[in-house]
């Protein structure tokens, strides 16, 4: 969850039960849904709101044979306001289903908003930990942003139907920014940490509680875990702490550190979503050995969450993807907002590097439309169209990077989204330019090493997400062609482009509505 | 066929062509052939009132063809006038083509020493050719009495050409570009007491390629500027790397020290006049009042060249001038100062900020206009600000690769990519704009840097704006003039 002092939640005046809210909610969306006219943008497989906003994917747990995905929801308009929890299914990760919304804010430990949390299951029932949002009448010295925010709790046996339980965990004096928990099982004891922010300082960081009884938290009793180091720094959102690799003390923290200032390539969505990777057991301090990274280079991909697989041993991850303050042109039909695919991740412990793959199971995306891509020299300022529509595919194609000898060579999805090697400042830059949107800009990532580039790329109707070289790096972005204007394009510019060939995938519209 | 009669029969394919050019990308205030292609200016010389300007043409086709010079004059270097075929080949010493040369005005006549080209064998092979210098000479300035051989080639050169005559100390000389048996590119000297009579068996080797890969100089010009030795030349063979030599080939500047009788010692490293896309084969000259004044081919060999379908080719660059700065040997080239003279409305630009991902049009249709923003980097915050000319140009500065690019994307005639100039220190950015139909001309802080490319928008695609995204961008002030139309239609 993320909110800005310039976006200061509108009041919210709730009445009724809490379930008259959700499903006052609910027919809101079917309204809105019913009425909408264009679906351009509308993903087919990716996840997005019926209508209204979304923004971070919370509480992602596998619970009775089912993926739950609850979202930052307003369900009211297409921008952000008193955020609900929405709420889809799948039991496979390819075919979801929207459900009610799962949570409404209006409560006395909520009353302006569910913000982002965690879901862990216990005893064979789902508990979601979020964080209650209040906007207080005005600032203080000791609160400039006249926020209350709190840890709270809420119950389901069947992952549909939640019972609000209420606060239980309230912010520690001197901090007004405490959001976004996660909670988990360590050692026969339960952890959890928040994002906060300091008001003296100003600075982002990490802090963690325990308890073991899962909802009686003694909030007095509480330590600094992480703090920032650079001092830009003002608030970690979103925190996600597992342990990766092969020791259980090594613990990656996933976050989201907002004032980060940009340099050169770095740093340049709005805000940032990476990891740091160190060494902690409870009781002790935290020690990083790895600093911040950056976990993906697209214009798209905040508020990753990660969840277990049905396996109960692959760590996988979804974000959402958007970026805050960046311009959403799907408002304009009502909804916006979208999650990446689901992905593996896997850490390199020499390197320090976590990857992100697309999950296995989104092999069941694909139709039995399949086209074998060729094996083509695109000549000197030339190209070839593989595909005259582009809407929802999967491409798996590589080029040979030696024998490529073009300035600029790569994908063109339509005339506004280009995906190319760019010889110029040795790097893979992915551009997209819609000035009629304003969204215009690239991200990119140096060269990979090595002769192949690798590029498996999933389009759907409004993103791109590009996994180069088995992950080394990743793209995640929203895309916004016009009708008319996907036809998807190898070209060349000054120089030869070798495209080794690959594969090509129809894939299937998944969500449920 | 004489040689009236081959210009006759060239002249009457453009006329008969012309019907049918197509003026969606035809400029209004930059010379372009009448009709079919046009590619390096040549022979260019201020003569009885007149600036002249020659330029490599094929008037039977827009792509390949024995080349002919085309013709447009100006008083004013703005304002210029087609005039039919001043050379056209077919004569035993440039049966193949009139390639590029220069012009000197001696005893009131007008000597044009060009390339004779010949193909020994019966298809074009650029490794089986034979080049000469030649000589043509007119009392007006328009009809040329050809004069044969002046200079053949000294043994192992079979590239050689592009000769640039001047008087100095008594004497005439002449540089050719050559291209040697082992592939170097050079510079060959040759001098005479009288201009019509050259001994070829005598000539020095000026200057070589440091650069290993560069095979041939075209296009020299050597002149000097205040206390340099200048030597404007086109090489061929340059390797790309990173930001730099990325064009098909390139044109540019090495300065140094000459006397007569003595080699060119460089002093500087090359520099490009023009970091854009499409510069190439400059040719500079004095103007009346004894500024040095250049022109380019403003177009780039093996690029895609969507006019070719609307049956003319190639523009060529305002004339700009060629400054050196006394004490920091810094050189630059601003555009000459007669183009106010065409300037039309005018709209100031205030001081203003354009808001975080917001853009602000200035101008519905950006046809023949001339934009200057003076931008504020210190104060401007956005990742990426500039000027988005339709959907397809952009001019803008990148603050995470720290440079000024000039992006242009018309995938539609396979033309995109981009070329940049890293971003001076200073705080202002002075961005100084020349849009005509089919091109712009970027000057950086009054041309420290110049960018020139050409562009193809839809005719409804020509919104100019100013932009931000990520942040804003501030803007000092600004100027923009439409540009009247001063090249004959």
């Amino acid at each position: 969850m993320s909110s800005q002092a310039q976006q200061r939640a509108p009041a919210y005046a709730p009445r009724g039960t809490h379930a008259e809210r959700l499903a006052a909610a609910d027919r809101e969306a079917a309204a809105r849904w019913d009425s909408s006219t264009n679906c351009t943008w509308y993903p087919d497989y990716h996840l997005a709101p019926h209508t209204g906003w979304m923004n971070d994917p919370t509480g992602l747990v596998h619970f009775r044979d089912h993926y739950h995905v609850f979202y930052q929801y307003h369900p009211y308009s297409a921008e952000w306001g008193p955020m609900h929890w929405g709420h889809l299914t799948s039991e496979d990760l390819v075919h979801w289903q929207h459900e009610k919304a799962a949570l409404a804010p209006g409560d006395a430990c909520d009353r302006d908003g569910c913000f982002s949390g965690t879901a862990v299951v216990h005893e064979d029932r789902m508990y979601v930990f979020y964080t209650g949002h209040f906007v207080l009448e005005a600032a203080t010295p000791s609160n400039p942003d006249a926020i209350f925010e709190q840890q709270c709790v809420a119950v389901s046996s069947d992952g549909v139907n939640f019972e609000k339980l209420g606060a239980v965990v309230r912010p520690p004096p001197g901090y007004v920014h405490f959001r976004d928990p996660k909670v988990w099982q360590q050692d026969g004891r339960w952890w959890m940490v928040c994002g906060a922010r300091d008001v003296t300082k100003d600075l982002g960081q990490l802090l963690l509680f325990a308890t073991e009884d899962l909802l009686k938290w003694d909030d007095t009793n509480w330590q600094v875990l992480g703090m920032t180091e650079d001092k830009n720094v003002f608030m970690w959102e979103c925190p996600d702490y597992f342990t990766i690799g092969s020791r259980e003390d090594m613990k990656l923290l996933l976050f989201c550190p907002q004032g980060k200032k940009a340099s050169e390539y770095n740093y340049r969505n709005r805000f940032q979503n990476g990891y740091t990777v160190g060494q902690w057991t409870p009781g002790g301090p935290w020690r990083v050995q790895r600093e911040f990274r950056e976990l993906d280079r697209g214009h798209d991909f905040y508020a990753a969450q990660t969840f277990l697989a049905a396996d109960g041993q692959r760590r996988m991850l979804m974000a959402w993807c958007n970026m805050w303050e960046s311009p959403m042109p799907t408002k304009q039909y009502g909804w916006s907002g979208c999650l990446t695919l689901p992905r593996e991740l896997s850490y390199n412990e020499a390197t320090g590097q976590l990857r992100m793959l697309p999950a296995r199971e989104l092999v069941g995306l694909r139709t039995p439309e399949m086209m074998i891509v060729p094996t083509l020299l695109v000549e000197n300022n030339n190209d070839a169209q593989i595909l005259a529509n582009c809407t929802a595919y999967e491409l798996d194609i590589a080029f040979n990077m030696e024998t490529s000898t073009a300035e600029k060579y790569g994908l063109w999805l339509g005339s506004g989204a280009e995906l190319y090697v760019d010889a110029q400042s040795k790097r893979l830059v992915l551009n997209r330019h819609y000035p009629q949107h304003m969204l215009s800009g690239y991200r990119s990532c140096e060269m990979p090493t090595g002769l192949l580039l690798q590029l498996h790329v999933f389009i759907d109707r409004s993103s791109i997400e590009v996994f180069v070289n088995n992950g080394e790096a990743t793209f995640s972005s929203r895309v916004f062609p016009d009708e008319g204007d996907r036809a998807l394009r190898v070209f060349s510019v000054n120089g030869t482009a070798d495209m080794v060939g690959g594969t090509m995938w129809k894939l299937k519209a998944t969500v449920r509505h | 066929m004489s040689h009236e009669q081959r210009i006759e029969e060239a002249n009457n394919a453009v006329l008969a062509i012309r019907k049918s050019v197509d003026k969606e990308f035809y400029p209004h205030y930059h010379i372009a052939p009448y009709a079919r292609s046009m590619s390096a200016p040549c022979g260019m010389i201020y003569f009885k009132g007149l600036y002249h300007v020659f330029y490599q043409h094929q008037p039977f086709a827009e792509e390949s063809g024995p080349m002919h010079w085309g013709h447009s004059t100006s008083e004013n270097m703005i304002h210029w006038r087609h005039h039919p075929i001043a050379l056209a080949p077919g004569e035993d010493w440039d049966r193949d083509g009139c390639f590029c040369g220069s012009s000197v005005a001696y005893d009131d006549r007008l000597y044009v020493f060009y390339t004779g080209h010949h193909w020994l064998t019966d298809i074009a092979d650029d490794s089986q050719i034979y080049q000469v210098q030649c000589l043509a000479i007119s009392e007006n300035g328009f009809n040329f009495e050809k004069r044969g051989i002046v200079v053949k080639p000294p043994a192992g050169f079979s590239h050689f050409r592009d000769p640039y005559v001047w008087f100095q100390d008594g004497r005439w000389w002449m540089v050719c570009g050559g291209r040697d048996s082992k592939d170097q590119g050079q510079l060959l000297l040759y001098s005479t007491d009288d201009l019509e009579d050259w001994d070829d068996s005598t000539f020095m080797i000026l200057s070589k390629s440091e650069d290993r890969n560069v095979y041939m100089w075209e296009h020299p010009c050597f002149f000097p500027l205040q206390r340099h030795q200048m030597l404007m030349f086109s090489p061929q063979g340059m390797q790309p790397e990173d930001y730099m030599f990325r064009n098909r080939y390139q044109t540019g500047l090495l300065m140094g020290l000459w006397r007569p009788n003595a080699t060119f010692s460089v002093t500087s490293a090359f520099k490009k006049l023009d970091l854009g896309h499409d510069f190439y084969c400059a040719q500079t000259f004095l103007t009346r009042d004894g500024r040095r004044v250049f022109i380019g081919w403003l177009d780039m060999w093996d690029t895609n060249m969507p006019t070719k379908q609307h049956h003319w080719t190639g523009m060529l660059s305002l004339p700009r001038v060629l400054l050196v700065d006394e004490a920091t040997g810094r050189i630059r080239t601003p555009p000459i100062k007669e183009l106010e003279s065409i300037r039309g409305n005018h709209q100031y630009l205030p001081r203003q900020t354009v808001r975080d991902n917001s853009q602000v049009r200035l101008l519905f249709d950006c046809t023949s206009y001339e934009v200057r923003v003076l931008f504020d980097m210190e104060k401007s915050t956005a990742e990426k600000y500039g000027l988005w000319l339709g959907r397809g140009l952009e001019i803008y500065v990148d603050e995470q690769s720290k440079r000024l690019v000039v992006n242009r994307h018309y995938p539609n005639y396979g033309i995109s990519g981009y070329r940049s100039y890293a971003l001076p220190a200073q705080a202002l950015l002075l961005v100084h704009a020349y849009f005509d139909m089919s091109s712009v001309e970027v000057f950086v802080n009054e041309g420290e840097a110049v960018l020139s490319t050409r562009i193809y928008p839809a005719r409804k695609d020509r919104t100019l704006s100013l932009f931000a995204a990520n942040g804003t961008a501030h803007i000092t002030r600004g100027d923009i003039w439409a540009l009247n139309q001063s090249v004959m239609q």
